[in-house]
């Protein structure tokens, strides 16, 4: 069942109908489907649950004052726009970049306050053109060495967020629609209408034969 | 799920609208609005409504009407009159309904028509009329679709249920409940009274 008689269909047991290409004919039954089912005895009102979570979250959200506009946190906004993880990671190192912190330079270690290093794998398990996938604090993301460079990247699809999956020949793979991305991230196939985003990168380093990879806090 | 209770078939005449118990306390003074919690409590139900009236399901009303409130209230000005304030809302709820349906279908299925709402205060008028519609375009179809329509959408029966009822297959049930859908939209289209 797909199309106009699913989305009946969810109407009809009180879901959320998904949405589907209709044509005009389809838009005229759906008014008609609507109609129908607003005019079912009793259904029209609104829960109370609804009305009082409502109600909580509009205090919440008038006792916020009007979002600041200092460049600081205009940056870390723009951030997290650009997709979940990207934005994540993004937003910190800009929040970073910005904050009026007193400089750490002279304490002879940087000390990231936003996130964690997490250490992935043994420098000397990832030779040369090897994927190492790891999952650290519900990140997913792969380290690669190519051409002596490390470089770690998401393992999640730019897509629909499927799980990618390393492939001898076509570098990270999609399950889900095919799409192919180099170990650095950019995309190397797709068969999607809308051009898709490369994969964020991830900050990583090196210490004491160790590659650790940053993961942003929530 | 709601069950169908045989007393509720037809739904009582319009006379007295159930008497809410919310509302009347907040009411306002000189025709304005004491807060803005007065401004919700006195509109979620009706916004509410008239959204469900245009979606036909609770989690995109309830989605649609949140959207309304978290867009409206934070620009609304506490001192404007009810009317105002009534007239926004509902100038909120259209283009948030427009947004739905763009983002959704990609068309606009259903739509607000400001001109078409009483600005008094009198209880969603939207609803009777909508009412008075269904029973029109029912009373247009042939017997048997009329009665599938009755009884998947106003009675809550499930497809097996309604078979039941009328002797018939389920498969038979889908078939007709599709082609009573069609053609009742061919009905509404060609005559303007009865679209909503």
């Amino acid at each position: 069942m797909r199309g106009l008689p699913r989305f009946v269909e969810t109407l009809l047991s009180g879901g959320r109908p998904r949405p589907f290409p209709a044509d005009d004919a389809d838009a005229e039954a759906l008014r008609v489907a609507i109609d129908l089912r607003a005019a079912r005895p009793g259904s029209d009102a609104p829960h109370e649950e609804f009305i009082t979570a409502l109600h909580r979250r509009l205090a919440r959200d008038l006792a916020e004052p009007t979002p600041s506009t200092t460049p600081a946190r205009r940056r870390l906004v723009l951030g997290t726009a650009v997709g979940a993880l990207a934005g994540a990671v993004a937003g910190v190192f800009t929040g970073r970049a910005t904050s009026n912190d007193p400089p750490t330079a002279n304490s002879g270690e940087l000390t990231p306050d936003l996130g964690i290093w997490h250490p992935v794998v043994a420098a000397a398990d990832l030779p040369e053109g090897a994927v190492h996938g790891f999952t650290a604090s519900g990140i997913d993301g792969f380290v690669t060495r190519t051409n002596g460079r490390l470089r770690a990247v998401s393992g999640v699809c730019t897509h629909q967020g499927c799980r990618l999956t390393p492939h001898p020949e076509k570098g990270l793979r999609c399950p889900c629609h095919g799409a192919h991305f180099a170990p650095d991230g950019t995309v190397l196939y797709h068969r999607l209408k809308a051009p898709i985003p490369a994969l964020p990168r991830l900050a990583l380093r090196q210490r004491n034969g160790t590659i650790e990879v940053y993961i942003p806090q929530a | 799920m709601r069950r169908w209770n045989p007393v509720r078939r037809k739904p009582p005449e319009p006379a007295a609208p159930p008497p809410d118990a919310r509302a009347p306390l907040h009411l306002v003074q000189a025709d304005t609005y004491a807060n803005w919690e007065a401004i919700y409590l006195h509109n979620v139900d009706r916004i509410y409504r008239l959204m469900f009236s245009k979606v036909g399901n609770r989690p995109d009303a309830e989605d649609l009407t949140a959207e309304v409130f978290l867009t409206a209230l934070r620009p609304l000005r506490v001192s404007a009159s009810v009317g105002e304030v009534r007239a926004y809302l509902l100038a909120t709820a259209r283009t948030v309904l427009a947004a739905h349906w763009k983002r959704t279908l990609g068309r606009e299925i259903t739509v607000i028509d400001l001109d078409q709402m009483a600005i008094g205060d009198e209880p969603p008028e939207e609803t009777s009329n909508s009412q008075g519609r269904v029973e029109q375009l029912l009373a247009a179809l042939p017997e048997r679709y009329r009665r599938v329509l009755e009884l998947r959408f106003l009675n809550s029966c499930t497809i097996r249920q309604t078979a039941a009822e009328l002797g018939t297959t389920i498969g038979n049930v889908k078939v007709i409940q599709h082609r009573a859908l069609r053609l009742a939209a061919e009905l509404a289209r060609d005559d303007p009274s009865l679209q909503g």
